[in-house]
């Protein structure tokens, strides 16, 4: 019996390299790509793994940001950084059967660990994070989990909030 | 209980895919960082194993032939066990090739 999680990821409208940041802006960057940028998209600088939400857009090359888990604005010149939309999602599909253990591997990661050996049974959720020592997100996978198998075998998909912290990326191995 | 999605190809009739142990479906090739997100679509299962398709292009960052195999996971998994097969004749592109990896 197949059961999966359908679970909401957040669009990723844009990536880049941050510049020196401009005047009061805490993120800066070149040729007007934040034009589709709004207010309360996530901001995630992966070279230090911080999270931010966008507080104001200055212009199409500015943001104010919001830190979400203590990180450090502005944020300095040549910093990766991937900008999600904070309302836009696509569903997509993880399995919830042959699940061995679910893990809230860091603050802004759970991992799903399934049976068999190869390095690729292991699903990662990467999502805006939760408090420090707080497993929330890892509680309601889990939860999801047990109500897809307390259901009919005909309920296959079973959708899943892990609001208020957001996923953004779903990658396996 | 086992079921399959049956996928035209083109110029080789159908091909019939597994939908049991599938882990996840993602765009792309299953190479890291993500390759070819146009123009295929995976499908991991466990231990491993992994199905890719390769498809006409998508517009960038469309993820519709993902969601179209998904739909198609979904609905053949609740058909009663002595449905099979679904038969996959309305994907978003057309599928050029299946391979295993």
């Amino acid at each position: 019996m197949e059961k999966f999680l359908n679970i909401p990821v957040f669009n990723l409208i844009m990536n880049g390299t941050s510049v020196t940041p401009v005047g009061s802006a805490d993120l800066t960057d070149t040729g007007d790509v934040f034009a589709n940028v709004s207010v309360g998209d996530i901001v995630h600088q992966s070279t230090d793994n911080e999270y931010f939400l966008v507080a104001s857009k200055i212009d199409n090359n500015n943001l104010t940001l919001t830190a979400l888990d203590g990180g450090t604005a502005p944020i300095v010149s040549g910093k990766a950084f991937f900008i999600h939309s904070g309302t836009v999602s696509n569903s997509q599909l993880v399995s919830g059967s042959g699940v061995l253990l679910v893990e809230q591997a860091s603050t802004s990661t759970v991992t799903i660990t399934y049976e068999g050996a190869a390095a690729a049974d292991v699903i990662t959720l990467t999502h805006t994070p939760v408090a420090s020592g707080s497993e929330a997100v890892r509680d309601l996978i889990e939860e999801s989990i047990v109500k897809g198998y307390s259901s009919s075998w005909t309920d296959v998909s079973h959708d899943v909030s892990t609001l208020p912290n957001k996923v953004i990326g779903i990658s396996i191995g | 209980m086992q079921k399959f999605l049956s996928i035209p190809v083109t110029g080789e009739q159908n091909q019939i895919v597994s939908c049991n142990d599938i882990k996840l479906i993602e765009v792309g090739d299953g190479a890291s960082p993500v390759a070819n997100p146009t123009t295929t679509t995976t499908i991991y299962y466990g231990g491993g194993k992994k199905v890719t398709l390769t498809h006409a292009a998508v517009a960038s960052g469309s993820e519709d032939m993902r969601d179209a195999i998904q739909n198609g996971v979904v609905q053949v998994l609740k058909q009663q066990w002595t449905e099979v097969i679904l038969q996959m004749g309305s994907l978003p592109k057309a599928v050029s090739g299946i391979a295993i990896a």
